[in-house]
């Protein structure tokens, strides 16, 4: 392995010296990974980046600059936000289905039996967990356009991180209130949306979704516990605060890593360690035989059809 | 938004060749998206992709879906800036988190009510039966 070139060194055709900052994470069985986030990216900036970031965290940031390369590669139009558009969609869609069934169980057992202990609200709206609404801060101004339902918010202020907290719950309720509208105009658009993402018929979740991930966490932004934890660090980070970022040790992250990129063909996958993979590579220069989805965000001004998950 | 906000500004360079120190000219791809009253946003965008990385993305998609890229990469951008190891792929994973717990709990919710209404149901059909 020494005398090869690492994936970036050949593609770059220089010499793969030991202090390549590449070698350790584009090893030169996968060339694809290099060849999406250099051209994504660029070899110069993912040098930045990782020169950047103690040791301990290269493998990570590797890891997720890869993701959202193949998901840029594969949809230039969204690249990955089109996922996390569609991940709030699909919680808020869950939201409700829970809204609905909690009151109806409450028919039969009376309110107070309904846990009784955490009485329902949407979570958005109730207990935020800090790290997912740290995670909806953030989008540059100008990415919803305006007048349109919203999935995520534009920041109207810097300081937003220090935004009092029901300041951004009522933004958070905003947001799910246009996502609710958005999903009943959707129809039965909706339906072809969920499985393109890997969730069933039944709403729930298929093998290529998020089965795989073990959750003993129920409440917001608490940690998980387990192996299956998936990128729990920049949750916590967050939760805890900016200045705490990347504070979990690697291997506590190398447990936690769940959200991987695709696999190169070939590679061996282990299923239990994978939360998602929405991005399959197979199909990705088989454009015709990828199916056709709605674009899973709203905030789309154009109506493309060139986007699939 | 940007292209009306960038007709305001027609002669100023737009944001990204103000960056880049060259004169923007009525071709420019950067301009309709970059208007110069938003410096941060190419800054960012250039920092993460490159100007040449992100020019190559939008000559790749339509002209109207231009805009739509052009706010999800500086979307990207910022999220990376933010956080350096994980980016928005971070959000992507919170949000996967948070959907299978809901996921769960609505089974779970959707369990119960089954097993009471097919007690309620059961009560029913016996009392039913009683009266019949």
């Amino acid at each position: 392995m020494a005398s090869t070139p690492c994936a970036a060194c050949k593609l770059l055709r220089r010499k793969c010296t030991q202090e390549c900052v590449f070698a350790p994470y584009f090893p030169p069985t996968q060339p694809q990974k290099f060849i999406y986030v250099h051209k994504v990216f660029g070899a110069s900036n993912v040098t930045k980046i990782l020169n950047d970031l103690p040791p301990p965290n290269r493998e990570d940031a590797v890891n997720s600059l890869y993701y959202e390369a193949e998901a840029r590669i594969r949809d230039p139009i969204y690249g990955c936000v089109g996922l996390i558009s569609f991940l709030q969609q699909c919680l808020k869609k869950i939201q409700q289905d829970l809204v609905t069934a909690k009151e109806e169980l409450a028919g039969y057992i009376g309110p107070d039996a309904v846990n009784p202990q955490q009485p329902y609200l949407p979570p958005l709206a109730n207990n935020p967990p800090p790290n997912f609404m740290m995670a909806m801060e953030g989008m540059p101004h100008g990415v919803v356009p305006q007048g349109e339902p919203l999935i995520i918010r534009e920041p109207n202020m810097p300081q937003h991180q220090h935004q009092p907290q029901d300041e951004q719950m009522q933004l958070m309720g905003t947001d799910a209130q246009r996502m609710a509208a958005m999903i009943l105009e959707r129809g039965d658009h909706q339906q072809e949306m969920f499985n393109g993402y890997g969730i069933d018929n039944n709403g729930s979740v298929t093998a290529t979704g998020y089965n795989q991930m073990d959750v003993n966490d129920h409440t917001a932004g608490g940690s998980l516990s387990g192996p299956s934890l998936a990128l729990g660090s920049f949750g916590d980070a967050y939760q805890m605060g900016h200045e705490t970022e990347h504070h979990i040790s690697h291997d506590q992250l190398q447990t936690q890593l769940m959200l991987q990129p695709p696999l190169q063909e070939g590679q061996e996958q282990n299923e239990g360690q994978f939360l998602m993979q929405p991005m399959g590579q197979e199909n990705l220069h088989e454009e015709e035989d990828e199916e056709e989805l709605e674009p899973p965000v709203k905030w789309r001004k154009s109506d493309s059809k060139e986007a699939s998950y | 938004m940007s292209s009306s906000s960038y007709s305001n500004y027609t002669n100023s360079p737009c944001a990204a060749c103000k960056f880049l120190r060259r004169k923007c000219t009525s071709e420019c791809v950067f301009a309709p998206y970059f208007p110069p009253d938003e410096p941060l946003k190419f800054a960012n965008v250039h920092r993460i992709f490159g100007a040449s990385n992100v020019s190559k993305i939008l000559h790749e998609v339509a002209p109207h879906q231009r805009e739509d890229a052009v706010n999800s990469l500086a979307y990207e951008a910022e999220a990376r800036l933010k956080d350096p190891v994980y980016g928005c792929v971070g959000a992507i994973s919170v949000l996967q988190r948070e959907v299978l717990r809901l996921q769960r709990e609505l089974e779970e919710t959707n369990a119960d009510l089954m097993r009471y209404a097919s007690c309620l149901g059961g009560e029913t059909s016996a009392y039913g039966g009683r009266r019949g």
